[in-house]
């Protein structure tokens, strides 16, 4: 199997279930791994490759949801898909709320188990698109200046360029060398983009009101 | 008082020694000022001694005993003012340079030393100062007069009958420690004697052998001598019960190391595991108990006293004889808490040293006088607060009557209303007519008032009213109002008659009162409560049924996977035979596994785990009746019991038993969810069903079981329910079938199923 394949990984005290749903995924044409409890998956440190978790959500030691808050924690929080023998309302409802796939009873027909998969499947791919989008848009943010940013606080808040050097204390010209930096640096071709981007990266999302002002 | 009167507290004399110290500061301080303005005036030249005194040691100068001794000479001189004493010491040590040749040396250097400034007396402490001096006195201090003083234990000396020695005798202390000592501890049969090995140990150790001949018919004496001090802390730690150990001296042990005798106390004392007495002053608090003790100080004291009388011209021999010395018992505190000696059996006068006063014994004047202050304040403060409360409630009891009745009656929202039986009026107040729709002005009339009231409830205040007329008494109750919009307000009523002289009733007084609020919530109480119980009872299948499915899921969701697996396989050109001959293998496994766990409920439900009794069957289903009452009701739905009154007990488990009841009747009233308002019933039949056996029928008015459905509504996980488990009637029927009766379903011609099983009339009742 190719490194970018994306693999289902089924976490399950009972071997008897894991062997079989195991073979099931084989032969409906996913990449499987089996794992017999939930520690023993997160020892295998096994969450940076695409792919999706199929858990059993009652196991002895760490269960299914504390396996799921563990993986929501991680760098690339894989997507969930819980089985359980008979569900519980409190406990699905737990387990729907901490961003699971889906939450079905281990007799659930084939048809839905592997639907459930391949939405896992397509929803992990298409997160970790956007968590790399992400990552080269904070890279191409983090190589501005502290000044440039100061100055794209205020930019992308509607600022004149004389209002800027007015509040940061700085001449208009330089000002405008700022900007210049800012839009080569980030590759960008207007303000409404330069704001688009500003807004996707979060850059101010939590110091945009007290960002410093003046010297 | 912690121990009798006349035993003399150290801290106590403390105590009066600061106060003391004080005095003798504020003394001292007036004198300077005194000698500062004499000196003002002219400086006067300092008076030539008049008297030398020379003290002679044996031993070395930091001996503890010494130090005393020359502190208590030093201070007895200093405080006559009639002489002025120019003192010197010297110290022989004739312990660690012993040898004629030595005192030779020291006798030369002495007449050089003092040839200039003779002395005029010669004080000796200690037998070898005493033997030095005697023999060479014509050599040395020209002929001076020798005060001699030792401590108990030396050996008399020999040179005592030369009449210029002056000595007082110190009184035996050997004697009376050891008295002491058998009289603390009754139980003694043993006195373990400590004594060095050192040619000054041996002496001392002669003279007190003499001592306790008299004692040798009381208790036997063993010797620890000659032993080097490891080996007398070993013989210390092994002594036998009924010890008690009296310590003379150590100079020097077997090994040829020296000590003071105090600093060897230091070294053996912790081992013993006897106590420990002793006679010397300078081993009190160093590890023995106590005992008889002349203090060192008195010691010095005396001597420097006889030497004075002997300066200002007094007989040695005469002013000898008047002096005489006081031994006292001295005790350390410590050491008799070590050993669990109470200070009630000391002897009178006893000194005990290093006691431990609380805080109480300290400054038990200043703790009393501080409590009695506070006591006395919080008095006054209590008396004040309560002398102002009364003016306080006397001042608020008028205005309080005032204000209390209309204030109870606005906060409790009452309507208040009177009706005159004789005229036949009624009046109410505002809030009354608000209560009840009327408006302000209105006429009331007790016909219109009672044409308000539910129809259910008419009757009932009529007859509440007839009665509190006719008993002249107060009545209390409630009743609902129609109110205009279709809804009901509940009121609560209180009222009262009032007679006139020949006790006549003459009016009705009462007050009414919203309740709607309250009703309402008490109704929701009583749901709750009865929610609780119907879930609590049923939970029980209900558990058993989730467990049982969690368990049996596991198997047959592998098996269904493997299925699947095998399916996929199989439509492979060349399917892999191996992998689908393990998927059949585990597939075996697995149903094997799902069987041992129906297995399991069904041991588990087995005759032997029955609780079996004969049961009325009425009573049985009456009592889930009164479960699902509630129930019913809220779903609208008619509960029908019908069971003969004259049939027999059956034999089986009330609580499982009672669980099949809860169950079927439950399932019938599901059944109904889509039937029409006017239909819905469950009905709860019993019959007899020949000499054995009684037949118990659950039937709904319901849309029944399709037919090809009816054959597996026992199966395990069959529903027709959205939220159901398939394991209610699956488990109903092993546990009927454990009674040894039979359990079957059919469909009602008129529509609806009814469920049928039978159980085994109680022995006792068929054998009749």
């Amino acid at each position: 199997m190719s490194a970018t394949e994306p693999i289902v990984r089924i976490v399950d005290d009972d071997p008897s279930f894991l062997v079989a749903t195991s073979r099931l995924l084989r032969a409906s044409g996913f990449a499987v791994k089996t794992f017999s409890s939930a520690s023993d998956f997160l020892a295998q440190r096994d969450t940076d490759s695409p792919g999706c978790v199929v858990a059993d959500l009652q196991m002895p030691g760490m269960n299914g949801l504390d396996l799921q808050s563990a993986l929501t924690r991680s760098h690339n929080p894989l997507p969930i898909l819980f089985l359980t023998g008979h569900g519980d309302i409190p406990s699905s409802v737990r387990a729907m709320r901490g961003g699971a796939v889906d939450f079905l009873e281990k007799r659930a027909p084939k048809e839905k188990l592997l639907d459930a998969v391949r939405r896992a499947l397509a929803r992990d791919a298409r997160e970790r698109e956007e968590r790399a989008r992400h990552r080269e848009l904070r890279a191409r943010f983090d190589a501005l200046s502290q000044r440039e940013l100061e100055v794209l606080s205020h930019v992308v808040q509607g600022r004149l360029n004389k209002q800027i050097a007015g509040d940061l204390g700085i001449h208009e010209r330089t000002v405008k060398l700022h900007r210049t930096a800012i839009t080569t640096k980030l590759g960008v071709q207007s303000v409404a983009e330069l704001t688009r981007l500003t807004l996707e990266a979060g850059i101010f999302e939590a110091s945009a009101t007290t960002f410093p002002k003046g010297q | 008082m912690a121990f009798p009167l006349g035993k003399v507290r150290e801290n106590r004399a403390k105590q009066e020694r600061w106060l003391g110290g004080f005095f003798s500061l504020t003394t001292v301080g007036l004198v300077i000022v005194a000698w500062a303005s004499v000196q003002a005036i002219g400086q006067t030249p300092a008076p030539e001694p008049s008297h030398r005194v020379l003290v002679l040691y044996s031993d070395e100068r930091l001996l503890p005993a010494n130090i005393i001794v020359d502190e208590a000479i030093h201070a007895t001189f200093t405080a006559d003012t009639s002489h002025r004493i120019e003192l010197h010491s010297e110290f022989l040590d004739v312990a660690r340079f012993p040898g004629e040749e030595q005192r030779q040396r020291q006798r030369d250097f002495f007449r050089e030393k003092y040839r200039e400034r003779p002395p005029d007396l010669v004080i000796a402490v200690g037998g070898g100062a005493l033997a030095f001096l005697a023999e060479r006195r014509a050599e040395l201090f020209g002929g001076a007069p020798i005060v001699y003083c030792s401590v108990a234990g030396d050996p008399p000396p020999e040179h005592l009958s030369d009449p210029r020695i002056a000595y007082v005798p110190v009184p035996d202390t050997a004697g009376r420690t050891l008295e002491m000592m058998l009289r603390l501890h009754p139980d003694a049969r043993r006195v373990a004697v400590v004594s060095g090995s050192g040619s000054r140990d041996r002496q001392y150790a002669e003279v007190f052998r003499e001592e306790m001949t008299t004692f040798e018919s009381r208790v036997a004496f063993s010797w620890l001598t000659n032993l080097s001090m490891e080996e007398l802390r070993g013989e210390l730690s092994r002594l036998p019960d009924h010890t008690v150990v009296l310590y003379l001296t150590v100079f020097q042990d077997a090994a040829g190391e020296t000590f003071s005798p105090r600093q060897a106390l230091d070294r053996f004392a912790p081992a013993s595991r006897a106590p420990i007495y002793g006679y010397y002053e300078t081993y009190v608090g160093h590890g023995i108990v106590g005992g008889w003790i002349v203090t060192f100080e008195e010691i010095g004291r005396n001597a420097a006293q006889l030497s004075l009388r002997i300066l200002a011209g007094e007989d040695a021999q005469a002013a000898a004889r008047s002096e005489s010395y006081q031994p006292m018992p001295i005790f350390d505190w410590r050491q008799l808490q070590r050993w669990k000696i109470s200070e009630q059996q000391l002897p009178l006068g006893s000194i005990v040293r290093f006691k431990e006063t609380t805080y109480w014994e300290q400054h038990r004047r200043i703790i009393i006088t501080a409590v009695s202050l506070c006591l006395l304040e919080a008095l006054l403060i209590v008396a004040l607060l309560a002398q102002l409360r009364r003016r306080r409630v006397a001042e608020a009891s008028v205005l309080e009557n005032e204000q209390r009745m209309s204030l109870a009656v606005d906060a409790a929202n009452f309507g208040i209303w009177i009706r005159d039986l004789a005229r036949n009026e009624i009046w109410a107040s505002d809030r009354w007519r608000e209560l009840f729709g009327f408006a302000p002005l209105e006429r009331l009339e007790l016909d219109h008032i009672l044409q308000r009231l539910h129809p259910d409830d008419r009757e009932a205040l009529q007859g509440v009213f007839a009665k509190a007329i006719a008993g002249g008494g107060s009545y209390e109750t409630e009743f609902r109002l129609m109110l205009p919009n279709g809804g009901i307000r509940w009121i609560s009523s209180q009222g009262r008659v009032e007679c006139n002289g020949n006790g006549e009733p003459v009016r009705l007084r009462g007050a009414s009162r919203d309740i709607t609020a309250h009703k309402q919530a008490e109704q929701e109480t009583l749901l709750l409560r009865q929610e609780i119980a119907h879930v609590g009872r049923v939970s029980m299948m209900g558990q058993l049924a989730t467990a049982l499915a969690h368990e049996i899921n596991q198997p047959l969701g592998a098996i269904l996977r493997n299925a699947e697996a095998a399916e996929l396989f199989l439509q492979d050109a060349s399917p892999d035979l191996d992998e689908i001959r393990a998927i059949v293998t585990d597939i075996r496994k697995d149903d094997q596994r799902a069987g041992a766990v129906i297995d399991r409920m069904r041991g588990m439900l087995k005759r032997h785990n029955l609780n079996s009794r004969p049961l009325d069957v009425g009573e049985l289903i009456g009592d889930v009746r009164a479960l699902v009452r509630a129930d019913a009701a809220a779903r609208q739905v008619k509960l029908d019991v019908n069971v003969p009154r004259d049939l027999p007990p059956v034999r089986g488990d009330r609580v499982h038993l009672q669980q099949v009841l809860l169950n079927l009747i439950l399932n019938g009233m599901d059944a109904l969810n889509g039937a029409t308002l006017e239909d819905r019933r469950v009905n709860v039949t019993a019959l007899l069903d020949g000499p054995q056996t009684v037949e118990i029928a659950v039937s709904d008015t319901g849309i029944g079981i399709p037919d090809d459905k009816l054959a597996h509504v026992f199966d395990p996980f069959f529903t027709t329910k959205p939220d159901g488990m398939g394991m209610g009637l699956p488990i109903s029927r092993t546990i009927i079938e454990a009674h040894g009766g039979r359990f079957w379903v059919e469909n009602n011609q008129s529509g609806g199923a009814t469920f049928r099983f039978t159980l085994p009339i109680a022995e006792e009742a068929a054998a009749k």
